[in-house]
């Protein structure tokens, strides 16, 4: 399935779409940033945990990743877009 | 380290200051009078201007064994305890300063030219301020507060 | 403005009695016991790996109590996004740009300590460099960061409209390239900060910042400490006009690491030739600006392709490319924008935000080709930007730009006509035109700044009023003001909510450990955001105060009315009584009251998207219209600019002294970005790094200044203010353009204009020499 994603800042390492199988939001953002640069600041090194807080609004079809029933858990579909604002924290 | 005698804001003191200790160094470090500043640290931008004698001088460019026996006037000199002396009042009545770091060189500068030049024009404030540098005003409050200053003593 | 006590008075500087008498404390003023001073050893090739670093021979001086190197810091990087933290407090690996901090010594004197940095011995491998943006971004260019390969730090590519169609149904299409120059803030103290780490796990630092709590962040997550342990206490600031001090240097972190290897208090002061070739500065940009018009003068598209030369690392540099673009489409009618922009990473030091941020370089490039555009029309250029000015909304409405910025209030039009009226424009006619080799020349200029700027979590910003028990106030604020008067301002605000005098109201300055968050000064949104934050917690404060008076006169709160310090029934003013025993009530009867008053900002959350250019950054935005008139000497090319008229829409002038004061430094500090200020650089290196050689505009090279003020009553500001920080500093250097295409027929496209630009300009023109 093709999900498609959005950015609010300019992330060269981010794709646009990502073409993958069946898999919930936490797939997709280990997908896109374990190895990555960013990967200690989404993936906690030591738990494996998703560690945003600070770092982005993750919203789903344009519901806060926080307001999802199943949270990190929900499971994709195709045509799922996923929005990453930065949260532009001065000092931060 | 060399024995020196200062008089500054008409108190003597007796200290021992390296020999290329600077009338800056000295007047911030070994008498805690921070009213002058470092800006430039080379004489360019007059926020270290005390009075030597009856001139304005870059404090930063002058040694400190220079000012002994001189009579020195920092900011901390001018108002008589809570009286502020009339070009501090200028100074605040017209809002001639912002982030007051150029200040006390730049109402210094302004005392020295007025005790030269009672009434002095556009010009001759501006050339006479031309050594103190500021950055936040564009000078424009500044010259109305030389020019109310100059009024005041005239009173 | 009538019906107010404080607001739009010309009341003295809040800190003004201070500062004349030489008592305001700045960083470099503070000293403890024990104190150790900080000098940082710095990098002597642009762009070099960094092989071994030898510093036992520093450590054995007589005097040096520690030596720190960047893999003290264990490969912690900041930056002003989280997916940007690529700047480390001292270089590791290898350094960017010449004189990057690479150790710093903590010694018992200033002497010792720079001496001590001399016998640090750093084997470099010199790698080659690559000093223009354009250049950076070419094939086979010099990799600065592995994770940008190609050199490009930032990258906008946004399309509103139809750019070709309008310039197809234009009558003329203009090109044009611009370039704006290499200048600094030229704040007059230099960074400095006095830390001292303190064993037990708390940091208390007086660093000259005016962004005190973006430093408590980055020290938090340098040092791992909680927020609640690192305290920042805020000394005045000498100057801060962006950049620097909206940010950490070198530095502010080594004196915290040394402070905590070495258990003592530890200074650093930067020298002012620190400052000029490693502090923070405006990008410099290459402005590629294509416009069209109609026959009636009115614009059609703007198609602007920009180059932002950012230096060695990231730093703020997204948000000024975005302010670059954001701004093209203020203050005149704009329906078809493209805007395409690259910052790219070079070899010299870091380029960062700093007064007029971003809007200044495509403003002085729009400004200038729609005067060119006019010109060929045969419309002047008074005319032209009345006709394509924003008008002013009514009030409910709003006007809205392309890219979404929504305006409120627009004194353009208003302000452009009070300029016209003065004598600087109206009688220019009148005025010589030629005396002897010198050439007069008028010009006008209408620009835009943004004011209240807030991006997501990070406008967050409370006040705290607290009423002492003898009816005097305290306003504890996070804000900073770094000497354009906010302090002031918030004060003047607080007495007027409270309906004290502004006498009664003393300010608490920056103390993360008691002061609530403010972001700081920078976007033009103290005024704005932290006066709304006072303004609330004014009132929160009130009407405990009311409640408890409502008590002892048996009768409603809401009749009861607060004003020049004493509290009355409406119904009958005759009953009163003074603040302070109102105060002393409400404190001491019943069960005894604190009476604090809380507020924060509430102006909405707004997702701005830098990568499609959507989204409004500010609460409002000013309105500046000015016209210069100058001299230029033929002979020699040196300009000398006698008059500037300003008139800016700040919507109300609370304080309407240090309205002016602003503008008439803006104007200043803008004159010295068009005509004098540039850094000569060569491969990295500064060759002007003195402020004799940096040349700033002294007492002798400014204008008689007049300054008028534009009233809009804006809605979303306390008491209908807007920005007046940063307007003159865009309407300047645009004036000043126009007045020299005035005086000698030739648009200068390159700033600054120097005396030989002109002579060769002249030159290449042919000159009427009569």
């Amino acid at each position: 399935m093709r999900i498609r994603i959005e950015t609010t800042v300019n992330m060269p390492e981010v794709p646009e779409e990502v073409e993958m199988g069946p898999g919930t939001l936490r797939d997709l953002l280990v997908r896109l940033f374990v190895g990555a640069r960013l990967a200690d600041h989404i993936i906690d090194p030591a738990t494996g945990e998703i560690k945003m807080e600070g770092l982005f609004n993750v919203a789903l079809n344009d519901v806060s990743y926080h307001s999802l029933r199943e949270g990190v858990e929900t499971p994709l579909q195709d045509g799922d877009v996923l929005t990453l604002s930065m949260i532009l924290l001065g000092g931060g | 380290m060399k024995s020196l005698r200062l008089k500054v804001n008409g108190t003597s003191y007796a200290i021992r200051v390296k020999a290329q200790a600077t009338l800056l160094d000295v007047i911030r470090e070994e008498l805690g009078l921070t009213g002058a500043k470092e800006g430039c640290g080379v004489g360019e931008c007059g926020a270290c201007t005390v009075i030597m004698g009856d001139k304005a001088v870059n404090a930063c460019i002058v040694l400190a064994v220079e000012a002994q026996g001189k009579e020195i006037t920092t900011i901390e000199g001018l108002a008589d305890g809570d009286k502020l002396h009339p070009i501090q009042e200028a100074f605040v009545e017209a809002g001639g300063m912002q982030c007051g770091f150029c200040t006390p060189g730049m109402i210094l500068s302004t005392k020295v030219l007025l005790e030269k030049n009672k009434a002095p024009s556009d010009d001759e404030i501006r050339r006479g301020l031309s050594g103190n540098f500021c950055r936040c005003t564009g000078y424009t409050k500044i010259f109305e507060s030389v020019r109310a200053a100059a009024q005041k003593m005239k009173e | 403005m009538e019906g107010y006590e404080i607001i739009g008075k010309r009341v003295p500087r809040i800190d003004g009695k201070e500062k004349v008498m030489g008592q305001a404390k700045y960083a470099a003023d503070y000293s403890l016991p024990g104190m150790l001073w900080c000098k940082v050893a710095r990098s002597p090739f642009p762009h070099a790996r960094i092989l071994t670093i030898d510093t036992s021979r520093a450590e054995r001086l007589k005097g040096v109590k520690a030596v720190i190197t960047g893999k003290d810091f264990g490969g912690w990087t900041w930056g002003f996004m989280a997916t940007t933290r690529d700047e480390p407090p001292l270089a590791v690996g290898k350094v960017r740009y010449l004189y990057e901090a690479v150790a710093a010594v903590a010694a018992t004197d200033e002497d010792i300590a720079e001496e001590a940095c001399d016998l640090i011995r750093v084997d470099y491998e010199e790698l080659p460099g690559v000093f223009d943006p354009e250049e950076a971004m070419k094939e086979g260019a010099p990799v600065i960061h592995d994770y940008r390969p190609n050199n490009v730090s930032v990258e906008y590519h946004w399309n509103f409209g139809d750019v070709e169609k309008a310039f197809a149904r234009s009558h003329i299409v203009r090109a044009d390239k611009f370039a704006s120059g290499k200048v600094i803030t030229g704040f007059l103290e230099p960074p400095a900060s006095l830390a001292y780490y303190d064993p037990s796990g708390y940091v208390t630092v007086r660093p000259a910042k005016q962004s005190p709590y973006f430093h408590y962040r980055h020290l938090a997550a340098c040092f791992n400490l909680p927020l609640n342990r690192v305290r920042i206490i805020q000394p005045f600031i000498g100057g801060g006009f962006g950049g620097t001090k909206n940010d950490s240097v070198a530095g502010d972190f080594c004196v915290v690491m040394l402070s905590k290897k070495t258990g003592k208090p530890v200074k650093y002061i930067y020298t002012m030739e620190e400052v000029l070739t490693t502090c923070r500065r405006r990008h410099n940009m290459i402005v590629y600006n294509k416009m069209g018009m109609t026959k009636d003068g009115i614009i059609t598209g703007v198609e602007t392709r920009v180059v932002g030369n950012g230096g060695a690392y990231t730093a703020i540099g997204p948000l000024t490319m975005y302010l670059t673009g954001s701004g093209v489409p203020l203050p005149y009618k704009l329906p078809n924008f493209k805007f395409d922009a690259w910052r790219a990473f070079t070899n010299n030091p870091v380029s960062a935000a700093m007064r007029g941020h971003g809007f200044i370089h495509t403003r002085f490039a729009c400004d200038a080709q729609m005067d060119m555009l006019a010109e060929e029309l045969g419309i002047d250029p008074v005319e032209v930007r009345m006709r394509n000015g924003i008008d002013n909304p009514k009030p409910g409405e709003v006007y809205e730009t392309v890219n979404g910025i929504g305006i409120k209030t627009c004194g353009l039009k208003e302000a452009i006509k009070a300029v016209t009226e003065e004598s600087v424009w109206a009688d220019k006619e009148k005025t010589a035109k030629q005396a002897g080799p010198v050439r007069y020349g008028v010009g006008i200029s209408g620009t835009s700044y943004q004011g209240g700027a807030r991006q997501l979590g990070h406008q967050s910003c409370g006040a705290i009023i607290r009423v002492c028990e003898d009816g005097t106030v305290n306003l504890l604020t996070g804000a900073t003001d770094c000497g354009q008067g906010s302090d002031t301002v918030l004060a003047m605000i607080a007495a007027e909510e409270l309906g004290v005098r502004y006498e009664d109201i003393s300010l608490k300055r920056v103390d993360t450990a008691y002061t609530p968050v403010d972001p700081g000064s920078y976007g033009s949104r103290v005024t704005v955001l932290a006066g709304q934050a006072t303004q609330l917690a004014a009132r929160d404060a009130k009407k405990q105060i009311l409640e408890a008076l409502a008590k002892v006169w048996a009768a409603g709160a809401e009749d009861i009315e607060i004003k020049g310090g004493f509290a009355f029934l409406r119904s009958n003013p005759d009953k009163r009584m003074s603040f302070e025993k109102a105060a002393k009530i409400a404190c001491y009867e019943g069960s005894g009251a604190v009476i604090l008053g809380t507020g924060h900002s509430s102006y909405g959350l707004e997702t701005i998207n830098f990568n499609t250019g959507i989204g409004n950054g500010g609460t409002s935005y000013s309105f500046t219209a000015q016209t210069a008139r100058l001299g230029v000497d033929v002979e020699t090319g040196k300009i000398h600019v006698t008059h500037f008229t300003i008139a800016h829409d700040a919507g109300v002038p609370l304080h309407p002294v240090s309205v002016e004061s602003q503008n008439e430094g803006g104007a200043v500090q803008g004159l010295g970005q068009a005509i004098y200020e540039e850094f000569v650089m060569e491969k990295g290196r500064t060759h002007n790094m003195t402020l004799l050689d940096y040349k700033m505009p002294r007492s002798t090279d400014v204008p008689d200044i007049k300054v008028i003020h534009v009233v809009t009553v804006d809605p979303d500001g306390p008491f209908g203010a807007k920005e007046a920080s940063e307007g003159s500093i865009v309407s300047s250097p645009s004036a000043v353009i126009a007045a020299l295409h005035d005086a000698t027929g030739v648009w200068f496209k390159e700033l600054p204009v120097t005396p030989e630009k002109v002579i060769k300009a002249l030159k290449e023109k042919g000159a009427w020499i009569k």
